[in-house]
């Protein structure tokens, strides 16, 4: 028993068993997305804020696509976090905000998730980024 | 208000009363009848034994008459012995008697209930068909027959519905079968549904009268 | 900013990068429950949307609505949500006072006309000509039916906007209503509930920015993409409703397994909410999974419906002394018929003996 001010607290752990079948229809849909990857290279992803599972099936499918060879973490808008599970070709991406909560996330079954590749504006940024930066440089090394 | 709160308050208050004043009404004119005074002396050994073995008795066919009535007489009794499971079995409706009046039982599974009503359904369908195409059966029967046939099969379709979520919103579907039984309510009394609670004590009488001449049943 | 900004330019200015931006999109198409692909084009659209002109007003109401609002606040992605349209009243948020105040109103109205977004939260009293609620010596219906000429489309936010809620509970002493009583001519939608869940007000306000228009609504005006299934469709705790494997009290073993609360009283079955989904709380859970069943508060009426703790399936009525009129006069005309009955017979046995 611990307590929290004057109410004593009885802490029970006991897990809250789901249910499998709903858990087998996930992974059954992710297992077809592979096979489509493998065919005609199409990707397909699972949002997993609209699953009805419970919290001890989401644990086991976090088990079943435990994190495999390729981890990246992104920093925009709070972490975005990003692993390649065992099961290859199959990615866990999970978007959090500012203060660390979820805000999305996603099984996505491709080669590469598209948040990981950079975007054409953001490429346009970092030219011009680089190229304010090369006539110091340049400068430098005349110098030297 | 919506269909659903009219048929959780003022339909079911006043079904539930017209069920109570119709059936109390009836009970009582029969139970306080005049009984005719009987002054032979009584040749059966008690007249309750043979109440009780005539009730019992004349709910299954006799040998004679078996050939003949066997297929009625089995989907009457499938149809009876789902329908009081499913009224008294599923979980929804113990609460809702639990609600009205204060007693409460464990409930069974709920594909059990399913499963009794998808048969009870099937009796109920066959049994109706029987009624239609039995061309005895048919001259019998009148508008009380197939009335109350409906307003029993409605609640157990329209209950499969609801579990379903089938044709149409839950919460219309819920309000549709609740209404359903309270149509079954309201004419339960008037009806030949009352047979549920005259049926007894008219073999009963019966059979304390045989039990008293000392004949057999 | 400006209002003839860009959203696109104005995330630009306040350093937010593409990929946030996606990432933005992502997790709005995911609450929108819009395909996957969508975040692309909403990404896209988005990009080139002028910022528009939000007026919110208040009327009969908790502040429990924009307290829930604010909780996703937070400088945070649905932050974004707010920096990409032009909030120009809001009582509870905003630091002009009285008159200064109601000026802004006023010219924000004017200077968008005909394009601001109308939020709402509060029902409406109509009770002794208004004067239940008064802001600035205008009643409330007042101030909305003219703010309510001059809008796009206006957004109730909560179940007393929608639907009355609470100051529209029985006895009603107010004569409070709806929002859709008295804006009769424009286009409404309801994010109802008690509050509504907070990315929910969001979603709605990140669809009229992509799409320029109102979601998809149901019957009782409120978008199908959040309330398009029940509580129960939707509930982890759905395979033990199936079972019949109920709770009985909010402490036993059924309620330590997670069994169905329908027992005790969930609504979940009559509800149309995205709590399940969405959640509560940084999608920490929602009502049913902390353990208690479901109020129903998205729904019309929810405070009238009975006890929050009875079963659906249970009346939703008191009254035994009707109940006990009906058998006391069914007794009587009972024994009625049997004494006439029992006259007549005695009658005609005179009759057979004379
Ligand atoms: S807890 Fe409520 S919503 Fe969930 S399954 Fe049971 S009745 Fe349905």
């Amino acid at each position: 028993m611990s307590e929290v001010g004057i109410f004593p607290i009885k802490r029970l752990d006991v897990p809250q068993a789901g249910n499998r079948g709903q858990l087998l229809a996930v992974v059954n849909e992710i297992e077809s997305m592979l096979a489509r990857l493998a065919h005609d290279g199409s990707s397909g992803s699972i949002d997993l804020r609209g699953l009805p599972i419970s919290p001890d099936d989401r644990d086991h499918l976090r088990r079943i696509f435990a994190e495999g060879e390729v981890r990246a973490v992104i920093h925009a808008l709070g972490r975005t976090e990003v692993y390649e599970s065992i099961v290859r070709g199959v990615w866990w991406v999970t978007h959090h905000d500012d203060d660390g909560r979820i805000a999305a996330e996603f099984v996505e079954v491709t080669y590469m998730p598209e948040i990981l590749k950079t975007p054409p504006d953001d490429i346009a940024d970092g030219l011009e980024t680089l190229r304010t930066q090369l006539p110091t440089l340049a400068e430098d090394c005349h110098r030297a | 208000m919506t269909l659903l709160d009219f048929a959780r308050g003022a339909a079911m208050k006043w079904s539930i009363a017209v069920f109570l004043f119709g059936v109390l009404w009836r009970l009582v004119g029969v139970l306080l009848l005049r009984r005719a005074h009987d002054y032979s002396q009584s040749r059966g050994p008690s007249l309750v034994a043979g109440a009780l073995q005539t009730i019992i008795t004349r709910s299954w066919p006799r040998k004679e008459f078996r050939a003949s009535t066997a297929y009625g007489v089995a989907i009457s009794y499938v149809f009876h012995i789902g329908l009081a499971i499913v009224v008294f079995g599923f979980v929804p409706h113990i609460l809702l008697i639990r609600s009205l009046i204060g007693i409460g039982w464990d409930g069974l599974p709920s594909g059990v209930i399913y499963f009794c009503s998808v048969v009870t359904l099937i009796a109920l369908v066959m049994a109706i068909i029987r009624r239609l195409t039995h061309p005895v059966l048919r001259l019998l029967s009148n508008f009380d027959d197939y009335f109350s046939w409906l307003v029993t099969a409605a609640p157990v379709l329209s209950g499969l519905l609801v579990v379903a979520h089938f044709g149409a919103r839950y919460e219309t579907l819920l309000a549709v079968h609740i209404l359903s039984v309270e149509v079954l309510l309201i004419w339960f009394p008037f009806g030949k549904l009352m047979h549920s609670l005259l049926l007894p004590l008219a073999r009963g009488q019966t059979g304390a009268f045989y039990a008293r001449r000392g004949a057999s049943t | 900013m400006s209002h003839d900004e860009s959203i696109g330019e104005s995330l630009r200015k306040q350093g937010i990068s593409r990929r946030a931006f996606m990432k933005f999109c992502a997790a709005t198409a995911s609450l929108l429950a819009l395909p996957p692909g969508m975040a692309k084009v909403m990404a896209e659209t988005l990009e080139r949307a002028r910022r528009p002109s939000v007026i919110y007003l208040s009327y009969q109401e908790c502040t429990g609505c924009g307290e829930s609002l604010t909780r996703s606040f937070s400088p945070t992605l649905e932050n974004l949500i707010f920096n990409m349209m032009s909030l120009d009243y809001y009582e509870t948020l905003q630091a002009a006072a009285g008159t200064a105040a109601e000026a802004a109103r006023k010219t924000a109205m004017k200077e968008n006309w005909g394009k601001y977004l109308l939020v709402v939260d509060g029902a409406i009293p109509l009770g002794i000509d208004g004067a239940y609620c008064t802001i600035a010596g205008e009643s409330a219906a007042d101030i909305l039916t003219e703010a309510a000429k001059g809008a796009a489309a206006v957004v109730s936010v909560g179940t007393c906007a929608a639907f009355g809620g609470i100051p529209h509970a029985n006895p009603n002493p107010t004569g409070a209503v709806a929002v859709s009583a008295v804006v009769k001519d424009k286009p409404v939608v309801n994010v109802s509930g008690c509050p509504p869940v907070p990315e929910v007000i969001t979603g709605v306000l990140a669809h009229y920015l992509t799409f320029g228009s109102l979601p998809e609504l149901d019957h009782l005006g409120r978008p199908t993409v959040f309330f398009g299934n029940t509580i129960h469709d939707r509930c982890y705790r759905r395979p033990y409703y199936d079972e019949g494997k109920f709770a009985k009290t909010f402490d036993d073993e059924g309620a330590r397994n997670g069994w169905c609360l329908y027992e005790l009283g969930c609504k979940g079955p009559v509800t149309y909410n995205a709590c399940p989904t969405v959640k509560w709380n940084q999608g920490t859970s929602y009502p049913i999974e902390s353990g208690h069943g479901c109020l129903g508060c998205s729904e019309p009426d929810f405070w009238d419906k009975g006890s929050f703790y009875s079963a659906l399936s249970t009346r939703n009525w008191s009254g035994g002394t009707v109940l006990g009129a009906a058998a006391a006069a069914g007794v009587a005309i009972g024994v009625g018929a049997a004494v006439v009955s029992r006259r007549r017979r005695a009658q005609r046995e005179k009759e057979k003996q004379s």
